[in-house]
């Protein structure tokens, strides 16, 4: 879990399939994808639903399985993908072989190696001297893959930063969903970014992602007053099961360059230069929600816990765990829905103490709202120098506008609160638990927030009501642009 | 101009409704080495260096400029150099010089009611401005704060020195000594920030031209070497005819170069010229006390 694309823990424990940092033409184009993805299975299913519809009480048989447009796709690949059509010569239900199609729909689109899958089915005659009342069928898939080369360029203005970007993609390099991507972002916060990520499903399954990202990138920390530059490699397996629960490994080797330019904190200074990581961690994910970014029913839960200290090179071994949990519920009555949420971590340094660029920061506008980025917790000549454990945490209550019921834009009530410590490895751990249970600093706000399907937008009029002489407030106006808030 | 109303001024001066005082946080330890004895001036600083040695039962910098810095500071406020247990509100630290606004080392970070950093420019600046007034020696220590920076900046550069070598001088990482990759990466990033020091590229940029392939620096460096010696020579020459406050700061800092040289690039052709004034250089380690 580094500072720049799995910095954050909490932004690292996240699912691959965070938006946080596409653009709105990225998010429009990811939800016409989206759109398209579910019409296409609907229509499959509606189709095939009424080519069965007369023979609904027949078993069926399935004798081969043809597929058109296949040339782009490894042998050993497709087998894979149509196994379970295939796995039998028994009989199947219409419903399990409609699952069956279905399922095959769902991979090659989570793949992203397809453009449209279309599925007709031609019945074949029974070979001669069968005895059996079955339906015996041939679907014939006709595969339209997607552009084998992508690219595209642009800028992004907001949240404070602008910057432009240029992105390659080589798709289904291999014939089995492989892809090459490349990304160069050049902008006022990250000075300079470079990330050539290849990824492919493993074992040819499309609920197994193996990915390995290549990175360069100079950032500005501002809450340090430093700029920092990374260069790593990072490998990480994830699921992409449909169900709730998600898993991820990710192995992090990542140079970090630290250079001070205008903070006057003793620890800033002394953390300067370079620091090596070298840390393998793992998250468990369970998601229900109904939606990502505001859900009114459902649940999201995830824990991750992270090694740093495999080489002898790494100056600040850690251990480090974090936590998440939202719970939603929908208020039909007062056309309303509550989201209540709570984050927690914990670092534990294996040495005599952690680094600036691993530890957790709290604060900001889609954090603990009415105080500045990172605003919370310790502080050294005006240097936010993070914190070892922490616990935030929130109540929003959304409200449908009056008359404007079907609208995205819905009134935003909530109650946010935060702490932020460091770790005294001269007491216990229960002792320094112990520093969470008071003191936190608390905020309320009104406002107005868009639900776009890709990302929520927040304008809020903010106050702190509880706060620590150290913290950074914000009064008045606040706003917040993600898929992750408290 | 729209004015805000009153009401609102009152409600957002009257949040956050409660402050909490901000609880002990236990800063990192730094590793400060004190000077040692008191000083009549209530002053407090910490030199940060690239890295520390020991030289006796003595803590020193590595580095010449450093080096020099630290015994005008303990001169001038009456210390003896710092040890392990120095006693003084004073001292030495070791950072690496990324923690410089400037990239450059030392630092001289004052501690009064606020802190203040001040970068090596500054520090040779108050230097200049509150110890020197005879123009002889403002060229001298001139000489010294351009002509041997230069040389020094340059044999770093040039005489491919082992890892060892600047990790032990400058405090690179020594855990990555093994590992060819990073150190290789690492060493080649720090010369880049060597050959920005004293702006010395800005002022020799046709010297890096296509600096690995050319000889243009290594040439630049042999001719200097012969400059330095004749330098060297007239200093020790003027250092002997005067004794004078002014002198005895260029004699600190000189000795700086002297002790540090003699130290870790004895094997240099810097360090055969610093050799070869065998009695200066014994002078100059007897100001270490």
């Amino acid at each position: 879990m580094s500072q720049d694309y799995n910095d954050e823990f909490i932004d690292n424990i996240k699912r691959k399939d965070s938006i946080k940092n596409l653009t709105d033409a990225e998010k429009e184009l990811e939800k016409l994808k989206n759109d398209k993805q579910s019409f296409m299975i609907e229509q499959n299913k509606q189709y095939l639903e009424s080519l069965f519809q007369d023979h609904k009480s027949s078993p069926i048989k399935i004798r081969n399985v043809q597929i058109t447009n296949a040339q782009t796709f490894r042998d050993s690949f497709l087998q894979s993908q149509f196994k379970s059509l295939l796995a039998s010569d028994q009989s199947v239900s219409l419903e399990s072989f409609l699952t069956k199609v279905e399922h095959i729909s769902k991979n090659f689109l989570k793949l992203g190696i397809i453009d449209n899958l279309l599925v007709s089915v031609q019945q074949v005659n029974p070979p001669m001297f069968s005895r059996g009342t079955s339906l015996h069928v041939v679907p014939v898939f006709n595969i339209i893959p997607t552009k084998k080369f992508y690219a595209k360029t642009g800028t992004n203005i907001g949240n404070g930063e602008g910057d432009g970007y240029i992105q390659f993609q080589l798709r289904n390099i291999f014939g089995g969903g492989e892809n090459l991507e490349f990304d160069a972002v050049s902008g006022t916060k990250t000075q300079s970014s470079y990330m050539l990520n290849y990824n492919q499903p493993l074992f040819n399954n499309a609920n197994y992602r193996l990915e390995n990202l290549f990175y360069v990138n100079t950032r500005k920390f501002d809450w340090i007053q430093a700029n920092v530059t990374g260069r790593g490699v990072t490998n990480k397996i994830h699921t992409l099961f449909d169900g709730p629960v998600n898993h991820e490994v990710v192995l992090e080797n990542y140079w970090k360059v630290l250079n001070n330019y205008g903070s006057k904190s003793l620890e800033v200074l002394q953390q300067a230069g370079s620091q090596y990581k070298s840390s393998l961690s793992y998250n468990i994910i369970y998601d229900s929600r109904n939606n990502k970014h505001l859900p009114t029913v459902g649940k999201y839960l995830q824990f991750g816990v992270e090694f740093n200290g495999w080489a002898k090179y790494v100056k600040y071994p850690f251990i480090k765990t974090a936590g998440q949990a939202q719970f939603s519920y929908s208020l039909p009555k007062f056309k309303s829905s509550v989201i209540a949420t709570a984050k927690t971590g914990m670092l534990y340094p294996l040495g005599t103490t952690s680094s600036l660029l691993d530890r957790f920061y709290i604060g900001g506008p889609n954090d603990v709202r009415s105080f500045m980025l990172n605003g919370l917790g310790p502080k050294d000549f005006n240097s936010s120098i993070g914190g070892d454990i922490f616990l935030n945490g929130g109540i929003s209550l959304i409200t449908d506008i009056p008359r404007y019921t079907e609208s995205n834009f819905k009134i935003h009530n909530f109650v946010n609160f935060g702490k932020l410590v460091k770790m005294d490895k001269s007491q216990g751990i229960i002792d320094n638990l112990k520093q969470l249970t008071h003191s936190h600093s608390l905020s309320y706000g009104i406002g107005l927030l868009f639900n776009h399907p890709m990302a929520r937008f927040e304008l809020n009029l903010v106050v702190p009501i509880i706060a620590h002489d150290r913290d950074s407030v914000r009064k008045g106006i606040q706003y917040g642009i993600g898929v992750s808030f408290l | 101009m729209l004015q805000v109303p009153q009401t609102i001024k009152t409600f957002f001066d009257a949040v956050p409704v409660k402050n909490i005082s901000n609880d002990h946080t236990k800063l990192d330890d730094i590793n400060i080495y004190h000077f040692q004895g008191t000083s009549n001036s209530q002053a407090k600083f910490t030199l940060a260096v690239f890295n520390t040695t020991q030289e006796g039962d003595l803590i020193i910098p590595t580095d010449p400029i450093s080096l020099g810095y630290t015994l005008i500071l303990s001169h001038k406020s009456k210390f003896t150099l710092p040890k392990e247990n120095g006693s003084s509100n004073c001292g030495i630290m070791a950072m690496s010089h990324l923690g410089s606004p400037n990239n450059v080392l030392p630092v001289l970070i004052e501690d009064d009611n606020l802190r203040n950093i001040k970068t090596l420019d500054s520090i040779n600046h108050d230097l200049i401005e509150n110890n020197f007034d005879s123009h002889e020696a403002k060229l001298v220590n001139s000489l010294v704060d351009s002509k041997f920076y230069d040389v020094w900046v340059q044999c770093i550069l040039n005489e491919d020195l082992p890892y060892k070598v600047l990790s032990e001088l400058f405090g690179l990482d020594e855990t990555i000594e093994g590992n060819v990759v990073l150190r290789e990466t690492q060493k080649y990033e720090f010369l880049t920030q060597v050959a920005n020091w004293n702006s010395f590229k800005l002022r020799h940029p046709t010297l890096f031209e296509q600096w690995t392939r050319t000889n243009y620096l290594k040439n630049y460096y042999e001719s200097q070497i012969g400059e330095f010696a004749k330098d060297l020579q007239l200093i020790i020459e003027y250092l002997n005819n005067n004794s004078d406050e002014q002198s005895t700061l260029i004699k600190h800092k000189v000795a700086g170069y002297m002790i540090s040289i003699d130290k870790f690039l004895k094997s240099t052709k810097l360090g055969d010229v610093v050799v070869s004034q065998g009695e200066f250089l014994h002078q100059c380690y007897d100001l270490l006390v």
